[in-house]
């Protein structure tokens, strides 16, 4: 289990270098002149161009730039932002990031409770009334936009009842329980889709698992049914927890909407500021914090199912 | 020197005349004051708008949209009443010398920061300097040549020539007092909260910045009594969902005051709630004709042209919109109070083009315009319009900020604009008229005789500018130095138990203009 977390850990910080590299020479070559960009593309001095170019550290060939920026990745140092008041990026990721975690977190978290206890419903009792219900709601979750369900939750549960706030975010220090409401609507509006999703596939697995070979040996050796189960669900499991780690890069992308609706400045919103105004070091910082968590949690499901399932390992 | 009662100050400053209308402060809108006795309002008050607060420096506090903000944390020199009219909050006694060039005013005493500096005469002209310098402050303080304390609680100002507006000014925004410790700090710009001695305390750990503001009541102020709400929030929603979510919150009691744009149902929806709707005319919408000499865009000099542009303007047209705010009130004057002699132009193309060709442009002409955020649509409308008799106006997109910045540092000879329409005449004629202002970016009085003439009448007038504000009223329209469409109004819409009291020429209102509701 070692030299596998090891091989691991070694491929994600290669992955990671990977598309940190690549972001950065991909944004360069996306706004080739970011100067120009940032004047707003209408007249300006020669003198001022030039000024701003060495101010923001343009004037130095791309490698050397690029050099410049990865090293001071490697101390964590994001740089300062190119709009508004040059402020650090790290300070303004400390305030950002705990905004996306939190509804990522909790969306994630009600998918996969939601989404296992309605799989294992479905799966163990096939064709009966839940397993109906639940494949019919799949349908609908599917093809309904996740934004609208976000509006018709809005309404009802924040603007109507009131057990919501309608909008913005409040810091756990201030106030936990506060903080659980404002990130809930958020978080459900964004797990709904997943919940379905990771409810199918358990249910599928569960279906396929229980009629293998080995099940019915289990229950021809007179195993109880909770004991049946258990085999069953490590056989099921991977599938539902592979959805649940490619999820969470849906949830984060998903953010820039939700964030934009419950009005959160979280990362979200702030990539889609960054993008709008060219802000080329938000950029970078936003997409390597972004591809450091799904690295992260990539790891972390490789981990677990070479845990579950010992033939991952050698594989 | 005489000694000056509020009223008297007011009416300095004013020129001792408003251009259409007289001059009389009224003793209770200019201290406004709650009764705590009895009060069963909201507890707290949580304010919905659509500005967020990039720091807190003072010398940026000339913002019209920032006065929420700083008036809960700063305390003023002076204040603008519902009148139009200044007063004094932390400067009391101001006495004014004959001559218009010496101020004298007494500091409030109890005035204490939060770093628990207290202020003193010292201490403001401390402040005072640094607004004199502020990037957003420092027109306010352009004819000041010097601030002493000449004692412990009187500070003099004295100016190089008259300003009747001096007092107007800080009292609309330019006048916020920082602690002189804070101030002292070279890293005081990029603080990130302020150091301030007003009625409430920015929670920083408490805040989300941009979004959520949160501020605590200040038990050590002064004026402590009058605020009756334990703690302040102010809720920045932006982006497309701004309207929605606005009045979501306040259908769902998250917030009880908010800053609105007019929408249709917005009245039903307020009378169905109980809300009550403050109404502020605060702006001019349309187009500025800055190039007005012709510099950048040739045919612009020619006031035919001018008059052409604004005749294929459909001022009437824009009312039939089912989103356009009824309560807009089509004009073609830049003066707050609108003079019913000065016709609004008519729409009638084939006049506008009869001009054109007149003036040498039957074909028509081009130029670029900026365009971005709330101007896009605005401008393209406008543009629409003049592609009607030829004239083609070529939209550059620009982000919001830049659009800010470069329009007023006169890159642009033609922009889409939304901009104050000020209670005071004199400030009008200040902030559009005069040279170096920000809303005339291309200096187009000092190139018109005719212009500049009035402009000294103007200020040679003393008490009565009526005549003379008449006369530069009509000089403009029949110049057509604009293209305004009409005088919209923001709207403030309160829950139960709170009322405000607005201020032209403020689009967001100060912290001191909320009253609990007196019904």
């Amino acid at each position: 289990m070692l030299k596998f977390t090891v091989k691991r850990l070694v491929s994600a910080v290669a992955l990671m270098v990977f598309v940190a590299t690549g972001t950065f020479f991909m944004a360069h070559k996306a706004i080739p002149d970011p100067v120009a960009n940032l004047f707003g593309k209408v007249s300006f001095t020669a003198e001022q161009y030039e000024a701003k170019k060495a101010q923001l550290g343009l004037d130095q060939p791309i490698l050397t730039q690029f050099w410049n920026w990865f090293r001071h990745l490697l101390t964590g140092d994001f740089g300062t932002t190119w709009v508004g008041a040059p402020t650090p990026i790290i300070k303004d990721l400390a305030v950002r990031l705990p905004v996306t975690l939190s509804i990522v977190i909790l969306g994630l978290a009600v998918m996969a409770v939601l989404g296992a206890i309605l799989g294992v419903l479905a799966g163990i009792r096939p064709g009966s009334w839940g397993d109906r219900m639940i494949s019919a709601s799949s349908v609908v979750f599917f093809a309904v936009p996740g934004f609208l369900v976000s509006i018709a939750l809005l309404w009802v549960l924040a603007v109507k009842l009131g057990w919501f706030p309608v909008s913005g975010y409040i810091k756990p220090e201030r106030d936990l329980l506060g903080w659980l409401r404002s990130i809930t609507l958020p978080a459900v509006s964004l797990a709904l889709g997943g919940v379905v999703m990771i409810a199918v596939q358990l249910r599928n697995a569960i279906v396929t698992a229980n009629s293998s070979d080995y099940v019915r040996t289990l229950r021809a050796r007179g195993l109880p049914p909770r004991a049946v189960a258990l085999h069953l669900l490590r056989s099921a499991a991977p599938a539902a927890i592979t959805i649940i780690a490619l999820m969470f890069v849906s949830l984060l992308s998903g953010a820039v909407i939700l964030e934009s609706m419950f009005n959160m400045p979280g990362i979200g919103s702030a990539t889609k500021d960054a993008s709008q105004t060219g802000n080329i070091p938000m950029i970078l910082a936003l997409t390597v914090v972004s591809v450091l968590f799904v690295v992260i949690v990539n790891f972390l499901l490789d981990l677990v199912l070479g845990w579950i399932n010992p033939k991952a390992r050698i594989k | 020197m005489k000694r000056l009662t509020k009223a008297a100050a007011v009416c300095f400053a004013a020129s001792a005349s408003l251009a259409f209308g007289g001059c009389s402060p009224s003793d209770e809108a200019a201290t406004p004051t709650n009764d705590d006795s009895g009060y069963s309002g909201p507890d707290h008050i949580s304010i919905t708008q659509s500005f967020s607060m990039n720091g807190w420096e003072i010398g940026q506090s000339g913002s019209a949209f920032a006065g929420t903000f700083y008036s809960a944390v700063y305390d003023p020199l002076y204040l603008i009443d519902g009148a139009n009219e200044p007063y004094g909050v932390v400067a009391q006694d101001t006495e004014i010398s004959e001559d218009g060039l010496t101020y004298t005013f007494n500091v409030r005493p109890g005035v204490v920061f939060t770093d628990g500096t207290e202020l003193d005469a010292a201490g403001v002209v401390t402040n005072l300097e640094y607004l004199a310098a502020g990037f957003g402050t420092a027109s306010t303080y352009a004819k000041v040549a010097g601030f002493a304390a000449l004692d412990e609680d009187t500070v003099e100002m004295t100016l190089s020539s008259p300003d009747p507006v001096l007092l107007y000014n800080m009292g609309l925004g330019g006048s916020y007092l920082a602690s002189p410790t804070a101030l002292a700090s070279p890293d005081y710009a990029e603080a990130t909260a302020p150091s301030g001695s007003g009625p409430y305390v920015f929670d920083e750990a408490a805040s989300l910045v941009p979004t959520d503001y949160v501020f605590t009541r200040n038990e050590n102020h002064w004026e402590a009594d009058r605020w009756p709400w334990s703690y302040l929030e102010i809720h920045v929603v932006q982006d497309f969902t701004g309207a929605g979510t606005a009045q979501n919150m306040l259908t769902a009691g998250d917030t009880n005051v908010m800053y609105a744009s007019w929408r249709p149902g917005l009245e039903d929806d307020a009378e169905a709630n109980g809300w009550e709707m403050v109404e502020n005319y605060s702006a001019w919408d349309g187009v500025m004709i800055a190039d007005r000499a012709g510099d950048v865009i040739e045919p612009l000099a020619d006031p035919k042209v001018r008059l052409a542009l604004n005749l294929v303007m459909d001022r009437e047209a824009r009312l039939a919109g089912a989103t356009v705010d009824p309560g807009t009130y089509v004009t073609n004057q830049v003066f707050a109070k609108v003079d019913p002699d000065v016709e609004s132009y008519p729409y009638d193309i084939e006049q506008a083009k009869a001009l054109l060709a007149e003036a040498g442009y039957a074909d028509g002409f081009s130029f670029d315009v900026p365009a971005g955020g709330y101007f896009d649509d605005t401008m393209a409308l406008i543009a629409q319009e003049w592609a009607e008799v030829g004239v083609i106006a070529n939209m550059v997109q620009l982000t919001p900020d830049v659009y800010n910045q470069q329009v007023f540092a006169g890159k642009w000879p033609v922009f889409a604009a939304k901009l104050q329409l000020y209670g005071n005449p004199m400030k009008t004629v200040q902030d559009y008229f005069t040279t170096g202002a920000m809303n005339n970016p291309f200096d187009s009085s000092a190139k018109d005789p005719v212009m500049t003439d009035l402009i000294a009448q103007f200020y040679e007038a003393g008490a009565d500018t009526d005549a003379i504000s008449k006369q530069i009223n009509e000089h403009i329209t029949a110049e057509s130095w604009f293209g305004i469409t009409a005088h919209t109004r923001d709207l403030y819409v309160l829950a139960d138990g709170l009322t405000v009291k607005p201020v032209q020429g403020l689009y967001v209102p100060n912290f001191q203009q909320f009253l609990p509701d007196a019904k």
